[in-house]
């Protein structure tokens, strides 16, 4: 569904994404493991056309993106999820829900469809949907960011590390919600440093370093690979 | 159905209304008619300036540029044409609108101080235009003589009283478009933009086309006004499209409050009404208002209308708590009315 074939990308002069490649079949759950600063944010940014790749080449769904403007990646069907909960704080949780169906505003029938999905993914949002996005917790911002990335109904869910910052049960929380819209058919590609938990519910992963894929494998497989255990997990028993 | 006529805000519309109605004939004299008439034209301008910078949350100061164009080609093509004001008024805004929408294909391409500054020359560019392009223009002595606003059947624009009623309607028009504005999904788009480009670009929202419509409908208005300007006073001269203009339109908008329905007039008739009773300081006025804004911008960042609109809200939440505390029953009205403050 997704296929990326070394692609560079720049920061001025400084590169930081060295000959990435990276494929995503329908259906999928695949994880991107990296720490601070490999390269994750750069390269959905870079998928989602919010920067542009200076060589390689971007396919979705068999049509070659690179130089997609990002609002029209979303009506192809990708959804990015950016990174820190980014919501509008003075808007209430409905509001922000429904901008998330921005491209789809005149489908009414389908938005209601997806709200009431979404509210049942996560029930907290339907208790404070009248209340202003800012004044949640951050799980439950996580939560709205997720839900308003879903609103769109994309075919791939792009999650910007949605587990910064939250506290452990409310990380598997949202993880359990991500693994059920995956099940339910949507491919999710996720960035994650927790690869403890990531590794769970995914079915492959690649491991970013310095702008470069490292790795790349089954979930499992990585799992139990010595060096990501000691490099992402922090255990090596 | 009609539900409106049980919301408090409907009935103190109403009263508002009303006392704009009746004003004529309660004003002591011509001359606050004058500054009144004068004001709600200006505020028509403001209305489209809250649009970019309330809203959108882009300073433009070309707005008195749009303004001085609108005026310029309505009292141009009734003098020269000898067209109706009801041709030259809409054509006015039409045209006012076209050369925005090409000075934001181009100025939209920058972000934050860079768009300022290339707004700001472009307010200057559509001065000095209408200054030195005396042959069209007339140049600094200005076109005089532009005929007022043509009857329609019985109803005629000769009195100062007629003349406010088509202004009143003109500014009822804008206020109604712009708060449908503000509550619809397009509102919406537009607060998203301010609130971050980046996020609302991944949301599919086409930033640039949105700007350019913000832009756009702010333009037409700000044209509208200015072909009433041309109609009302009858004689226009290069200043009005000074830049200084701008300045003072960003005043009145922070006055009453940005990304608030009410801010633009509120704005308009409080900073009006002191610049008629400073009018004996002349110049050193200006002092008085440097002195209100740094007040304004410091302690009450929302303007009239905004504080207003959180003064309520707090008061609201503080009597609801005292019912829930009273009844004991669940009550889930406290945080509900805190939402869509609309500014920032």
């Amino acid at each position: 569904m997704l296929k990326i074939s070394g692609i560079n990308v720049s920061y001025g002069s400084y590169l930081a994404l060295r000959d990435v490649s990276i494929e995503v079949k329908k259906g999928e759950f695949v994880v991107l493991l990296g720490a601070n600063g490999a390269g994750k944010s750069t390269l959905f940014r870079t998928i989602s056309g919010l920067l542009k790749a200076t060589g390689g080449t971007i396919e979705f769904k068999g049509q070659k993106t690179n130089q997609l403007p990002a609002f029209k990646m979303v009506k192809l069907g990708i959804s990015q999820c950016l990174e820190g909960r980014a919501l509008f704080p003075y808007m209430s949780v409905k509001q922000n829900l429904l901008l998330g169906a921005y491209v789809r505003r005149h489908d009414k029938d389908g938005m209601k469809k997806s709200l009431a999905l979404v509210y049942d993914l996560f029930p907290v949002l339907k208790e404070k949907e009248n209340d202003l996005a800012g004044s949640l917790s951050g799980g439950q911002q996580q939560m709205a960011a997720i839900g308003r990335a879903l609103m769109s109904e994309p075919e791939l869910l792009l999650l910007d590390e949605p587990s910064v910052g939250l506290a452990p049960l409310v990380v598997q929380q949202v993880f359990d919600a991500v693994k059920l819209v995956n099940e339910a058919g949507t491919t999710v590609l996720l960035a994650e440093q927790n690869a403890h938990l990531a590794l769970k519910v995914s079915h492959r992963g690649y491991v970013l370093e310095n702008g470069r894929v490292v790795m790349h494998d089954r979930s499992d497989v990585l799992a139990g690979n010595e060096e990501v255990r000691k490099a992402y997990i922090g255990v090596s028993d | 159905m009609f539900v409106f006529l049980k919301k408090p805000k409907f009935w103190a519309y109403l009263v508002l209304l009303a006392v704009a109605i009746v004003f004529p004939f309660i004003s002591p004299n011509r001359y606050y008619l004058t500054v009144v008439t004068l004001s709600f034209i200006y505020a028509i301008a403001v209305y489209g300036l809250n649009l970019i910078v309330g809203y959108l949350g882009q300073l433009s100061l070309a707005q008195a540029g749009f303004f001085g164009l609108g005026a310029y080609v309505s009292g141009l093509l009734s003098l020269k044409l000898h067209m109706s004001f009801w041709l030259t008024m809409p054509l006015a805004a039409v045209a006012t609108t076209v050369v925005a929408l090409m000075v934001g294909l181009i100025s939209f391409r920058t972000r934050g101080h860079y768009f300022v500054i290339l707004t700001l020359c472009i307010g200057v560019i559509i001065h000095l235009v209408i200054e030195k392009w005396d042959d069209l223009t007339g140049g600094v002595r200005g076109l005089i003589g532009i005929p007022r606003p043509t009857s329609i059947g019985p109803i005629d624009f000769i009195s100062l009283e007629s003349q406010y009623y088509l202004v009143l309607a003109f500014l009822m028009l804008t206020i109604f478009v712009m708060s449908r504005i503000a509550s619809s999904l397009v509102g919406r788009t537009f607060k998203s933009i301010r609130n971050s480009e980046e996020l609302a670009a991944t949301l599919g929202i086409n930033v640039m086309n949105n700007k350019l419509l913000a832009f756009g409908i702010a333009a037409f208005f700000t044209g509208i006004a200015g072909a009433l300007f041309a109609g009302y006073i009858r004689f226009i001269g290069p200043d009005i499209c000074n830049p200084n203009l701008t300045f003072e339109f960003l005043l009145f908008l922070l006055i009453g409050g940005q990304a608030t329905i009410a801010g633009p007039l509120v704005g308009t008739l409080v900073a009006n009404g002191l610049t008629e009773s400073l009018q004996f300081m002349q110049e050193y006025r200006m002092v008085v208002f440097g002195i209100l804004l740094i007040l304004i911008v410091r302690f009450f960042p929302g303007g009239l209308a905004g504080e207003t609109r959180i003064l309520i809200t707090k008061l609201e939440n503080r009597f609801n708590k005292r019912k829930k505390s009273r009844t004991n029953a669940p009550s889930k009205g406290e945080s509900h009315a805190t939402k869509d403050q609309g500014f920032n």
